[in-house]
């Protein structure tokens, strides 16, 4: 469809919902240690394509969730970093709630069927 | 913010392009250094590195296209989609294209013309700067006169320049042929102001103005190609005018003219001369200083405005009224106030086209707004049947504005292909336009050119948002998760409102077109059914200009027009021949003055009558009848007692009752009254049967004559009519040959364009309503079918039915007929100027033939559609639900 809301496409909506919150906790990132802490919070349940992160990136911050500038790595190379927008906040908190009732709608399918 | 990123990207785009290749390259680096330090082997973890990153071509792209204009992606998406859309129901896509087609077609091509007319820059250097120069009395405008020319010039602080010129008919004789040559007579300032250079040789000079009697000729481009073979060497060559000599002194550019009837050019220029200065011009006294013959014209300095000229000319006439108080005066003796009138030189030139350019305007305006209405009418209607296709993109999360603009990008579509075929539309009709309308000189370049594309270009947006917008919003109503639930019927409910509105406004606008034409209509008929009182088949009509020879007196012009008319009297195959000085009402006549008649009567228009010179076989060549006494025989010589003809109205006018014959008018030269002639006229301009006098040809000196001949059958009598012409003088030229049928075709040429044109919108307009009332009808019986079939399954009755359907259809026809007439009265007064005939803007029989046949049309049109409605089989009707 296009539009940056994709409300209905639930995967999509997860990545965002991960990469708006680590970047909310966080703070400035690049790609690359973004995908690190999804695997390392996750536990390795989350198992993305590392690369599909960066499309997802890019169309946040033409949404006007992310920011992204330039910036010196640990290992001193140019690397992009990303850190979250008040728009983006705001958004996270909505897919928070949508998410919370996602869940509890499916729990409670699951226990009661 | 997003959407100024996105334009921003768009134009740097490589940047970002190797931004993005940084970045991945940059997270695969690290990758692999981080299984490196884990011990891998470089080679291996390079590869490992890649490997967990995923599709590396797809990613780069899809990350690449993200930063893009997200709206264009959008639009080619909508795009795809309503060309599916339109593919879908190609009847509809069809039906919408070509009615757009035709709307915006017309209003280009008539914008173009309007254009042409109100707003283009007339083809003279800085030609805002032009304007002309006016008397302005208390009775209306008037051109100022020489003398009075000469006064302003004098006072002049306002204008570069000043000039004035007259038209005239030379001939030039001494060559094979006489030919007679419509020319100009132009003061020094003439082509300087008008920025007309000459192509070979010169134009005048101030001397040759000034000293009166110069013989230099300038020949027109055209004229210059057509009569001297574009010879070069044509500077120097004598010519002879009007039997005195002229010598050429130069050629004017090609394309050079200011041939428009409204400053009495009314045929092409073909020569130029000097105006002639001569004490006869100049003089306040005497016969001709009152004649108002010239047209001034005028270049503004660039510091002044047409106010401050104005009121710097207006100076001099507060003088010349306190000066010349006895020039100044009515006919009753009071003082005629008058002052300058400038005005530009566009307004002058344009006269009553300016005003058919805007009325044209607005009944295009009217087919397109037509247009439109029946293309969103076409829209609302499909669009209840994708009611369901947008409840369910709306629930799925299409937001309102999304469906918008999808239902926009649709109608952006049907407007542009409707735009390309609208230019076809525009190209033909320009054509067909330009072939109707006088070839002046401002068509003279006409096409679809720039500007026409940006009217097109105008339209478009126009009809996408016209055609877009109203069904957009309408039906993204269906996008709120409510409407799922709402049956396509209630929708189609509260649609209806909206439709029933549009076919109001349709059906008053289609009135409106259609009252004008009807006006328009009945003037041309009422002109050409006033025509009669005499027989047009088999006569040729010409004109004539007697050789300039006033210098050789009444006797000698009287006798040379008898020569020529016995002549051509006595040709092979002609059954009579006359001349006239011109044809009644309103063409060549004189005033005649009745008082001292021995008549004593007080009101003013009752003492006067039109006069005009004939010859004897006048008559017989147009076979009006002799009522009583006889008419003109050629014993009737100026040296003879003056008779006079007069006609049936003249004679019930003042003598009702009694016999005229023998009584003697006139008011200086006496007539005695020697016979009645039917009354007849070849124009039916006038409303009131006008008094006529005939007088005989060989009591004037008026040089200009038409000629009249009756043939016994149809072979062609021009060569023989050439030929006697000729035996009696050989350098007599004879102009302007047309049959007289062709005359009187001519004579209403401008109500007949009137009301073809009009005629064409009134059509072009119903049509239009007819099939937006056909649809709107159709599918409003077909929403009802269910219902119909279930009232008539219950026992209705089928005029209870045909209550049903038609009572909203009545509703709609009568707010939309009231509004129509309402506003149809106040569009006619803006024709008023146009109608002729006695013909009035509120005329009751147009207005009610026009809703009559309004009636009948949406009668026509509702037809079909209710008898569906009325032969629903209920059963068949209830098992398809």
């Amino acid at each position: 469809m296009g539009s940056p809301k994709h409300s209905n496409d639930r995967l999509q909506g997860t990545l965002d919902l991960l990469i708006l919150k680590i970047l909310a906790t966080r703070g400035k990132l690049h790609g690359y240690s973004i995908t690190t802490h999804i695997k390392t919070i996750s536990e390795d349940t989350l198992r993305i394509e590392e690369g599909s992160l960066y499309p997802a990136l890019h169309r946040m911050m033409q949404a006007g969730w992310l920011k992204a500038e330039w910036g010196a790595s640990e290992n001193n190379r140019r690397a992009r970093f990303y850190s979250i927008t008040a728009a983006g906040r705001r958004q996270l908190t909505e897919e928070e709630e949508s998410w919370a009732r996602l869940t509890s709608a499916v729990a409670r399918v699951i226990t009661s069927a | 913010m997003s959407i100024a990123n996105r334009l921003r990207n768009f134009f740097r785009k490589p940047a970002l392009d190797r931004d993005v290749d940084d970045e991945i390259t940059f997270h695969i680096d690290t990758r692999r250094d981080e299984y490196i330090a884990q011990g891998v082997a470089p080679a291996e973890a390079a590869h490992r590195a890649r490997k967990d990153f995923g599709r590396l071509t797809q990613i780069r792209e899809e990350t690449r296209s993200m930063n893009l204009p997200l709206w264009l992606e959008t639009l080619a998406q909508d795009l795809r989609f309503g060309a599916r859309q339109l593919r879908h129901n190609p009847t509809l896509a069809l039906t919408s294209i070509l009615t757009l087609a035709l709307g915006m077609g017309a209003t280009t091509a008539i914008f173009t013309i309007a254009d042409a007319v109100l707003f283009r820059p007339l083809p003279y250097p800085d030609a805002g700067r032009l304007v002309t120069l006016h008397d302005r009395f208390p009775t209306g405008m008037a051109s100022p006169t020489i003398p009075e020319f000469l006064d302003y010039q004098a006072a002049n602080q306002s204008f570069e320049q000043m000039a004035f010129f007259d038209s005239r008919d030379y001939q030039i004789t001494g060559s094979d042929e006489p030919q007679r040559v419509f020319s100009a007579r132009v003061t020094a300032g003439f082509f300087p102001l008008l920025g007309a250079r000459p192509a070979l040789g010169r134009v005048f000079t101030e001397a040759e103005i000034a000293g009166g009697n110069s013989d230099a000729v300038v020949l027109s481009h055209d004229f210059w190609r057509r009569a001297f073979g574009s010879d070069p060497a044509v500077i120097g060559r004598r010519l002879d005018l009007n039997g005195l000599p002229g010598t050429v002194i130069g050629v004017l550019q090609e394309g050079f003219s200011i041939d428009y009837a409204t400053v009495s050019f009314f045929e092409p220029v073909n020569l130029y001369v000097p105006y002639p200065m001569t004490p006869t011009y100049l003089s306040r006294s005497g016969p001709d200083s009152s004649r108002r013959r010239v047209q001034v014209i005028a270049r503004l300095r660039p510091t002044a405005s047409i106010e401050s000229a104005s009121a710097n000319m207006a100076t001099v006439t507060d003088r010349l009224l306190r000066d010349y108080p006895q020039l100044y005066r009515g006919s009753k003796g009071e003082s005629l106030a008058f002052t300058a009138l400038v005005r530009p030189l566009r307004v002058s030139l344009m006269g009553g086209d300016g005003v058919i350019a805007n009325l044209l305007s607005g009944a295009v305006g009217f087919i397109f707004l037509l247009a439109c209405a029946n293309t969103v009418q076409a829209r609302l209607a499909h669009g209840i049947t994708r009611h369901r296709e947008f409840a369910v993109r709306g629930a799925i999360g299409a937001g309102r504005g999304r469906l918008i603009r999808q239902l926009l990008a649709e109608s952006l579509l049907l407007a542009a292909i409707a735009a390309a075929v609208g230019l076809l539309v525009a190209q033909w009709s320009l054509v067909l336009i330009l072939k109707l309308i006088p070839a002046t000189p401002y068509f003279k370049n006409v096409s679809l050119d720039a500007r026409a594309f940006l009217v097109m270009g105008a339209l478009l947006i126009v009809t996408t948002v016209l055609c877009g917008l109203l069904p957009a919003f309408s039906m993204s109503r269906a996008a709120s998760p409510l409407m799922l639930r709402t049956s396509a019927a209630a929708e189609g409910i509260r649609l209806g409102r909206l439709r029933g509105l549009l076919i109001t406004g349709q059906i008053a606008l289609a009135l409106v077109l259609l009252v004008s034409a009807g006006l328009l209509f009945r003037t041309l008929v009422s002109v050409q059914s006033a025509v009669g009182g005499f027989s047009p088949e088999n006569v040729l009509t010409m004109q004539m200009r007697m050789r300039f020879q006033r210098t050789k007196g009444l006797a000698h012009a009287s006798q040379a027009w008898q020569q020529i008319v016995e002549r051509v009297a006595q040709a092979p195959g002609v059954a009579a021949a006359g001349v006239s000085t011109g044809l009644p009402p309103g063409g060549g006549e004189f005033p005649f003055f009745m008082a001292g008649s021995g008549q004593t009567n007080d009101s003013a228009s009752r003492q006067m009558a039109r006069s005009l010179f004939v010859s004897p076989g006048f008559f017989t060549a147009l076979q009006v009848p002799l009522i009583a006494g006889r008419t003109f025989s050629e014993a009737d010589t100026p040296d003879r007692p003056l008779v006079a003809v007069i006609g049936e109205q003249m004679a019930r006018q003042f003598w009702p009752g009694e016999n005229p014959i023998g009584r003697v008018i006139g008011t200086g030269q006496q007539y005695t009254i020697v016979g009645i002639v039917g009354d007849f006229r070849v124009r039916g301009f006038s409303e009131v049967p006008i008094p006529q006098v005939y007088l005989s040809y060989r009591t004037t000196t008026e040089p200009n004559m038409l000629m009249l001949v009756r043939s016994h059958g149809t072979a062609d009598i021009f060569p023989a009519v050439r030929e006697a012409v000729r035996a009696a003088d050989p350098e007599q030229p004879v102009f302007n040959v047309r049959s007289m049928e062709r005359l009187l075709y001519e004579s209403v040429a401008g109500p007949r364009l009137l009301a073809v044109l009009s005629g064409i919108f009134a059509v072009l307009g119903i049509s239009l309503v007819t099939t937006g009332l056909y649809g709107a009808i159709s599918y409003l019986v077909a929403r009802r079918i269910p219902e119909i079939a279930i009232r008539m399954a219950l026992g209705a009755h089928r005029w209870d039915v045909l209550k049903l359907v038609s009572s909203r259809l009545l509703l709609w026809t009568t707010i939309g007929l009231a509004l129509g007439i309402g506003a149809s009265i106040a569009a006619s007064s803006l024709l008023r100027d146009f109608l002729r005939g006695g013909i009035q803007p509120t005329d009751p029989l147009t207005f009610v033939g026009a809703s009559v046949l309004f009636l009948a049309v949406i009668a026509v049109a509702a037809a079909i559609p209710l008898r569906r409605a009325l032969t629903t089989d209920p059963a068949a009707a209830l098992r398809a639900e």
